[in-house]
């Protein structure tokens, strides 16, 4: 009747909302290519325990129906499920009838199927259905909910019709009500079966269901209305929980608090570690009996086969308390805290003055105002002042005096202060452990590698000066007084170090030499300052000796006295007793040259006043140092010499960031591009200042040819002898007005001793010391933060071995970490903080589960030796089951447990549990002390029992085809629930 | 403009006149100056270039070559990713005294695997060589170096020079930081790929 010609319309123009929407679903399912999919095989072959331990993926989109925005989500584990290839397609095809009847979808395989149950950590969905691969639709439009039964009946019909049109055989869930509640309704169409998912929640367990009989019966129930239809065989699988979550059985006392109690000794050096409360919430046994039949055991409201003991599967897991207190991190978090603060020393010390006036504080404080006076010294603040003290602090001098002890000599047996913590009393293991010594040898290397690593960060060498500045401070702050107690501290110490200053003491427990810029700041610091006080000595020693008739020697010897043997070291300044030579001489009356020379040149030396006279005439020489090879000076004719130079002044890495930063300022514009030499030309205008007094008679050229020789070209001489081309300097040398040449016109000959001095002691010292003194509180932390991180990983590495496994990579990465950070300018010490107190709290959890699972068998006097013996071995292979076991724990979020109740980790969590159980009886009978429980009363009730039922029957009439069945059940103490999934056959009912 | 992912230091380095200020001034503002004096002490100039489509933005160095300012520069090794060591193929010598340049680098600078790039300059003039390029192809070869001859007067092989090493560096893990690039390792806390978190089957 259609006339053919016409195109063929169709008109989707009045579709409903519903419509829509459902083909929206469609769309979704044929956009991710769900309705080919197929399962890879039976769940066991993809990997055991494949569903709590495999990979899960998910995928969304949203999807409205009418205003209603939905989440559509696809849960599936990765590799359970693929797309059906065309090949397959078409051999499905050809076997189809046949195959139609044989065998049932996959996801309801994956009902019946017993080897996933109980999954470690999966979906609840998962959990109840053993499911590998489902869609769920979630609302998300904020709070609002599918919670009545239209909406919720609405959805099941449309997902159902979805998935009938694609012809997709996944399971599709419908969550409802709040997400917390976990309830969710689905259905899953696959080969005329459809299989119905359905949950029921309650509060209270009606009375007999929380038995296997009473749920048998319920389940056959709702399968044939008829309980007493005995030839239906279920498969069961069940499993209880017992859980432990009150420790206070245990005496604590086992575990040191560190207190910053007033009366508590100071520990230098030895930070705290471990946690401060039980790091261990919960400990879960988890007993299974898999894959019973249904009449094996007999579980009643009065009898019950099912107890820990007979369950052939043991599980165990644990729960953390998250974020427990622990020592190190809140030892290092709190002095973070100072990081933030900008407040400057004055502002604390005012505060503090404030607080309680105190004359002692008053001086401080007048002598911050001006820097150049000392504040009191050591020696000085031993000396006792009139008692003032009510609270700690350390305006308390015994306790100042500890402290400055502690920073500034150095005591022997510093390296054996950091012991083992001992926080755990842990000696029975170890003596148990004493076979394995090689065991505990290798480890003890291990540490030792660590310490290697950790010296290769940018801090101090362990015990130096800094470090113990370092540990003095942070444990000045923790407790003396927080800010005001490092302040004063601070403020004590930068005047002990002018003191060393100013008297030219070297600081010691410091390597000498100019700042090593592998180190932390604070330590290139004290570097440049015993620098400073290095060259001063020098220096004054030189001008001691130069008028040594004419000055009194008190002075001298003062400076000479207390100078400890570093201060020798020639590496700095004018160095080395060559210098020393050369300016002895030069202030007699001949010039007698160092080592070497041909004292051919001894004239009497001439005021410098005559230098500038006469630039050409030639003038005695001052300040060699050694003939340069056999050159001579181009016009005279005589021996090039090469002067003696002031070394470049030693520099701070800070220092050489000013210099760095003044470069980059200036060289972006081409017009400084001079300015930037005309900075760094110090040192090169000093070399030719020395060059000229040591080679009279000189010129520019001479200079360039012991300076830059590539700069000059030797003439070019002929077979005789003759020089054809003369020798000259290279082209940008000549270049009229260049800096070189500049340089050179204003050069004077000087020697050394009458130039300026490249590197001023006095104000390099000077400038750290009131850098020092005039820091915010940010600025010191910052400074002492590196050498404080070092110890805190040091602490945490002596512990390695008794964190989890993946410890020692952890430590390495952090340690590799720290590093880095240490490196930057502004390192991120709070990330640094988080990731030891990582560590830190996987060791504590680690040694709490020792100590629990530890406990020692109590002794039965009446055993024989030999007996004992083999209790003592047994408690051997025991040690080191248990400690599988505790590492084991701290990886999986469940560990089995093989052998159950008879193993020897068995053994001991039954032995935990009893004690637990123990306790809580001897509350209220204190009769059975140190009796063994029988073993019913071993275990407290358990907090959670779930069943799995499943059979295959023929729903609904008894013609259908067979199809899976499956309720899962679990009662704990406020919750019932039942999770069902009900299939019915669609073709043959 | 987008925003350079990294800032890179590059050291230049290698004896006096050797054309290490003239190279980089090529390289910078494309230009060449017969008139440039030796260098005192330190340079530094900046450039940004883009290398895999990511801007990086190139700190540099530029080192006076001369044997009295070691001490001083020394000190600049500091935190530089990237060295290039520049000797002249019209002398000898100065292929010479790689080896020193070399130890100087391993001595000072604080990345333990920087990248090295050998640059044989000068190489317009083609009559005064005294290097050949297979004797800088072996020398680098033997250092793990990049290598290439390049001429800041003619500005051959320059730029590509600069582009090579960065690229280098980029590819070598380790040495540089993208900016906020921090990585998240855990101990305590399992990954939990389900959205949901129901770790447990009830409570």
């Amino acid at each position: 009747s259609q006339d053919p010609s016409l195109p063929e319309f169709k008109d989707f123009t009045t579709a409903t909302e519903w419509e829509k929407f459902i083909a929206s679903l469609e769309q979704l399912i044929e956009e991710w290519r769900l309705p080919n999919i197929v399962s890879t095989g039976p769940l066991a072959n993809v990997s055991t325990g494949a569903l709590g331990g495999g990979e899960w993926k998910s995928r969304s989109e949203t999807v409205s129906f009418a205003s209603f925005r939905m989440m559509v989500t696809r849960h599936y584990l990765e590799g359970s499920t693929k797309e059906r290839s065309e090949e397959d397609q078409a051999k499905e095809a050809l076997e189809e009838t046949e195959e139609y009847q044989e065998s049932l979808p996959f996801a309801m395989d994956d009902l019946l199927s017993f080897t996933n149950d109980f999954p470690a950590k999966a979906h609840f969905l998962v959990r109840w259905y053993g499911i590998r691969d489902f869609l769920l639709i979630t609302p998300d439009m904020g709070d609002d909910t599918i919670s009545t039964v239209d909406r919720q009946k609405m959805l099941l019909g449309s997902v159902c019709t979805a998935l009938r049109n694609t012809n997709c055989q996944l399971p599709f869930f419908i969550q409802m009500h709040h997400p917390q509640e976990k309830i969710a309704c689905g259905v899953m169409c696959a080969q005329g079966f459809h299989c119905y998912f359905n949950m029921v929640k309650l509060v209270h367990t009606p009375k007999g269901y929380d038995t296997l009989n009473g749920l048998l019966t319920l389940f056959k129930n709702k399968l044939c209305n008829s309980s007493f239809y005995t030839h239906l065989p279920v498969d069961v699988s069940i499993r209880f929980t017992y859980m432990l979550d009150d420790w206070s059985f245990f005496d604590l006392n086992s575990i040191p608090s560190h207190s910053l109690d007033v009366d508590q000794v100071i520990k230098f050096g030895d930070l705290p570690m471990g946690a401060g409360v039980e790091p261990i919430s919960e400990f879960r046994l988890m007993v299974s009996w898999p894959h019973l039949a249904e009449d094996v055991v007999n579980d009643s409201i009065a009898h019950s086969d099912l107890v820990p003991a007979n369950a052939p599967e043991w599980c165990v897991t644990i729960k953390y308390v998250s974020g427990p207190y622990c020592y190190l991190e809140n030892y290092l978090g709190e002095f973070e805290t100072v990081l933030s603060k900008n407040e400057s020393l004055d502002l604390v010390l005012g505060s503090m003055l404030s607080d309680d006036i105190d004359p002692e504080l008053a001086n401080v404080m007048d002598r911050l105002a001006e820097p150049k006076v000392r504040v009191p010294d050591l020696a000085a603040s031993i000396m006792p002042s009139d008692t003032r003290e009510k609270r700690r602090r350390l305006t308390d001098d015994e306790i100042l005096i500890k402290f400055m002890n502690y920073i500034f000599i150095p005591s022997i047996d510093q390296e054996t202060v950091l012991s083992s913590s001992g926080h755990i009393d842990f000696g029975d293991i170890s003596t148990a452990l004493g076979s394995q010594s090689a065991e505990k040898l290798e480890e003890a290397d291990e540490v030792e590698k660590f310490k290697e690593k950790l010296r290769a960060l940018k801090t101090s060498s362990k015990n130096s000066i800094v470090w113990r500045l370092s540990l003095a401070l942070i444990e000045a702050y923790h407790t003396c007084g927080g800010i005001e107690g490092l302040a004063l501290l601070w403020v004590k110490v930068v005047g002990e170090l002018r003191h060393h200053f100013e008297r030219g003491y070297i600081i010691s427990s410091i390597e000498p030499g100019a700042p090593n810029l592998g180190m932390c700041l604070l330590h290139q610091k004290i570097q440049m300052l015993n620098c400073c006080i290095e060259t001063r000595n020098a220096r004054e020693l030189r001008e001691s000796r130069k008028q040594k008739k004419k000055v009194p020697i008190d002075r001298m010897a003062n400076c000479h006295f207390k100078m400890p043997p570093q201060s020798e070291n020639p590496t700095e300044g004018e160095n080395s007793s060559s210098d020393e030579d050369f300016f002895e001489c030069s202030d007699s009356t001949s010039t007698s040259e160092p080592v070497g020379d041909d004292k051919s040149e001894g004239t009497p030396i001439q005021s410098p006043d005559d230098f500038k006279t006469l630039d050409d005439a030639p003038l005695s020489a001052e300040g060699r140092s050694k003939p340069f090879g056999a050159l001579k000076l181009l016009s005279t004719d005589e021996q090039m010499w090469v002067p003696v130079c002031q070394q470049p002044s030693p520099m701070t890495e800070d220092m050489l960031q000013e210099q760095a930063d003044a470069i980059l300022k200036l060289a972006s514009d081409p017009e400084c591009s001079k300015m930037t030499a005309r900075l760094q030309s110090a040192s090169l205008f000093s070399d030719m200042e020395s060059f000229k007094a040591a080679n009279p008679g000189c010129q520019l050229a001479d200079f360039v040819r012991w300076f830059s020789p590539r700069d000059w070209t030797e003439p070019i001489r002929d077979e005789k002898g003759e020089i054809v081309k003369a020798g000259e300097l290279s082209q940008r040398m000549t270049i009229p007005g260049n800096m070189w040449q500049d340089l050179w016109e204003q050069a004077r000959p000087a020697p050394t001793t009458r130039q300026k001095r490249l590197f001023d002691d006095t104000k390099e010292g000077e400038k750290i010391l009131h850098e020092l003194i005039t820091m915010s509180l940010s600025d010191i932390a910052n400074l002492l933060f590196p050498c404080i991180i070092q110890c805190g990983l040091e602490k945490i590495c002596e512990s390695v071995h008794k964190g989890p496994r993946d410890m020692i990579p952890f430590m390495e990465h952090l340690i590799e970490k720290t590093k880095q950070e240490l490196r930057m300018r502004r390192p991120n010490y709070k990330d640094l903080i988080r990731r030891m107190y990582e560590a830190e709290i996987g060791i504590a959890r680690a040694e709490s589960l020792r100590q629990k699972l530890f406990r020692k068998e109590e002794p039965e006097e009446t055993e024989s030796s030999l007996k004992r013996y083999l209790a003592m071995k047994a408690q051997e292979s025991s040690t080191v089951s248990v400690e599988e076991l505790v590492l084991d724990l701290l990886d999986k979020p469940e560990v089995e447990i093989r052998g159950g109740a008879k193993s020897a980790v068995g053994r001991a969590i039954t032995k935990l549990f009893e004690n637990a159980q123990k306790a809580k009886l001897e509350d209220t009978t204190l009769s059975t002390k140190s009796r063994r429980l029988p073993a019913s009363q071993q275990f407290p009730t358990p907090i959670g029992k779930e069943f799995i039922l499943r059979t295959k029957y023929p729903r609904p009439s008894n013609n259908s085809r067979t199809g899976a069945h499956r309720i899962y059940a679990v009662i704990t103490g406020n919750e019932f629930r039942l999770a069902g999934a009900f299939t019915e056959d669609m073709l043959f009912y | 403009m987008e925003e350079a992912i990294t800032t890179l230091k590059v050291l230049i380095i290698g004896e006096a006149d050797v054309g290490k200020s003239c190279l980089l001034l090529r390289f910078v503002e494309d230009t060449f100056d017969t008139q440039l004096t030796s260098t005192i002490g330190f340079d530094h100039k900046s450039k940004v270039i883009t290398v895999f489509d990511n801007k990086v933005k190139l700190s540099l160095w530029d080192t006076a070559g001369s044997e009295r300012f070691r001490t001083l520069t020394a000190s600049y090794y500091r935190g530089a990713q990237g060295a290039v060591l520049v000797y002249d193929v019209t002398c000898r010598e100065s292929f010479e005294k790689l080896d020193s340049w070399l130890i100087e680098l391993e001595t000072y600078a604080t990345h333990k695997n920087i990248v090295k790039m050998l640059v044989g300059n000068k190489v317009d003039k083609h009559e005064q060589r005294q290097v050949t390029k297979q004797e800088g192809i072996s020398y680098a070869r033997r250092h793990q170096m990049l290598f290439v001859e390049a001429s800041a007067r003619t500005s051959e092989n320059v730029t590509g020079c600069f582009e090579e090493l960065v690229a280098k560096i980029l590819h070598t893990p380790g040495l540089w930081t993208k900016k906020n690039d921090r990585e998240n390792i855990t101990l305590t806390d399992a990954p939990d790929n389900l959205g949901d978190g129901s770790v447990c089957g009830y409570c």
